[in-house]
């Protein structure tokens, strides 16, 4: 941008400022927790916002506060979002772009072979079931939107203790030397549990559960609020994994209008996603319903959302997961869960 | 039974329903890989990371090469991809784009619309405009505004022998379906 240009924004930017009560917002500051990340807390090497064409200083403030950390929070952001924050749309979508030109290094569209090159050397969780980790081509992902969808009783948590576990695990055993963040939103976590998986896997009990950051969420706010919170905890704690457990509950229950949900839902999704961008492992857990069969919970609103859907179910002694949506559509793991936790039939 | 390709010529506005798991997406490669010669240039609107699960599969799908994935972030940029400067466009899928763009949710219903208006008129001008879309009870999401903008609707359903695919618009027909 031409320093000219630069210099205008800037002006605009304190005009604008200036209509703001300052009593009242230095009030609202000082009330918060401080969000923003402080400068040594931005990565090494990563382009700060400040950076880009049409960011001042004061737009930075604007968009940190907002929950935009990062240039690539911005590249995928949605221009209506971000125009909530900025005041217009056009600008909004400038900004975007600048964004998605510094992330992308201009490579708008690529093919899909060309995909294929670059993730020969993606890092996975192992599930530490060999049936399960087959299924993945090797586990979850770095960096997937991984759904477990299945009746009570099916093993959906179960999973989920035991990825909290091996994300922690060094690589060279199938984990990513890393911690979990797990959102508790029906109070089915039990440390207890963790424990034992801890042991059979030969770790340090206490070292695990340390490394698990819990978060009981009681309502769709608390959820959101969580997840604001770990965007910032993902820097500061080197969480590679979060768990969200289970993701439709809240939701259906508080807000009975569909049009209030669709967008509580938006939201929730639009947050998993960032994640997912920034290379943060995500999975959730999502309740069935009955209508015509089973149909999994807000079918409509997570319907190609996730990365792989697996769909859980129990026969007998014997627990399954099928892959519902995904390249390898109808194969199914087996495996049984006992004391050392999820284990191969 | 039919082959759809032989029901798609000149341009068309096709819809692809199904739940979860049906193979619709497998089945629109399977069309795009009949549908898409040298030459054509086919882009695809990538908001259920179909991308990342097509660069999974571990067969070789030589036909990918020529298609673009993109996921526009603006509705404007995803508009501009159908003002006929492709040979096909697909929209994967239509739920994603609800739940995407839009303030209120009258207005995701509208951008959707819009949307599919432009894909209506995209066929109209001889391009290929497909839509994978979410269907669960015999219904397709948003039949009673979106089913209208179609000029073929083919819905996937399973049974105990399998996954069918079935043309419901604009007649009732069993396709051939092959899977991959």
């Amino acid at each position: 941008m031409p320093k000219k240009e630069k210099v205008k924004v800037e002006e605009e930017e304190k005009t604008f400022e200036e209509e703001i009560d300052a009593d009242k917002l230095a009030e609202e500051i000082l009330e918060e927790e401080p969000l923003e990340p402080s400068e040594e807390e931005v990565p090494e090497g990563e382009i700060r916002l400040e950076d880009l064409d049409g960011v001042g200083r004061i737009t930075a403030q604007k968009l940190r506060a907002a929950g935009f950390y990062s240039v690539r929070d911005l590249a995928f952001a949605s221009a209506h979002e971000l125009a909530v924050v900025l005041g217009s749309e056009e600008r909004a979508i400038a900004i975007i772009r600048a964004a998605q030109k510094l992330v992308n290094r201009g490579e708008e569209f690529i093919t899909a072979r060309a995909l294929f090159e670059k993730r020969k050397n993606l890092e996975y969780i192992s599930t530490g079931v060999r049936s399960l980790d087959d299924l993945l081509e090797g586990g979850v992902e770095v960096g997937s939107i991984t759904e477990l969808i299945g009746e009570f009783g099916a093993g959906k948590t179960q999973i989920c203790h035991q990825l909290a576990v091996m994300v922690q695990l060094p690589k060279e055993r199938g984990g990513l030397n890393a911690r979990a963040l797990y959102i508790d939103t029906e109070g089915t976590f039990r440390p207890e549990r963790i424990i034992q998986i801890a042991r059979a896997k030969q770790l340090d009990p206490e070292k695990t559960l340390e490394n698990i950051i819990y978060a009981r969420a009681y309502s769709v706010e608390d959820v959101f609020r969580v997840l604001e919170r770990a965007k910032l905890e993902a820097v500061k704690r080197d969480i590679g994994l979060i768990i969200l457990d289970e993701a439709t509950r809240l939701f259906r229950t508080e807000f009975l209008r569909t049009g209030e949900r669709i967008l509580a839902y938006s939201r929730l999704l639009s947050f998993l996603e960032e994640f997912s961008r920034s290379s943060i492992s995500v999975v959730y857990t999502r309740q069935v319903v009955y209508s015509d069969g089973i149909i999994p919970a807000s079918a409509v609103v997570f319907d190609g959302f996730a990365h792989l859907s697996l769909f859980l179910s129990k026969k007998g002694d014997v627990w399954q997961s099928r892959a519902l949506s995904s390249p390898w559509s109808r194969r199914t793991a087996y495996y049984r869960i006992s004391e050392e936790g999820v284990v191969d039939v | 039974m039919s082959d759809l390709v032989d029901l798609l010529r000149g341009g068309f506005a096709l819809e692809v329903s199904g739940r979860t798991g049906t193979g619709r997406r497998v089945y629109v490669f399977s069309l795009l890989s009949k549908l898409v010669k040298e030459g054509s240039n086919t882009v695809y609107m990538d908001y259920a990371s179909t991308f990342w699960r097509a660069s999974k599969l571990s067969r070789k799908e030589s036909f990918l090469d020529k298609v673009v994935f993109t996921m526009p972030t603006a509705v404007d940029d995803a508009f501009q991809l159908l003002a006929g400067k492709h040979d096909f466009v697909v929209l994967d899928s239509i739920p994603r784009f609800f739940m995407r763009f839009g303030k209120t949710y009258r207005e995701k219903w509208g951008i959707v619309a819009s949307l599919l208006a432009l894909g209506l008129r995209f066929a109209r001008e001889g391009g290929g405009f497909i839509a994978i879309n979410y269907a669960s009870r015999g219904r397709s999401f948003g039949e009673n505004i979106f089913a209208s903008y179609f000029t073929h609707r083919v819905t996937l359903e399973e049974d105990s022998e399998g996954v069918r695919a079935k043309l419901i618009y604009p007649f009732e027909e069993e396709l051939t379906y092959v899977r991959f």
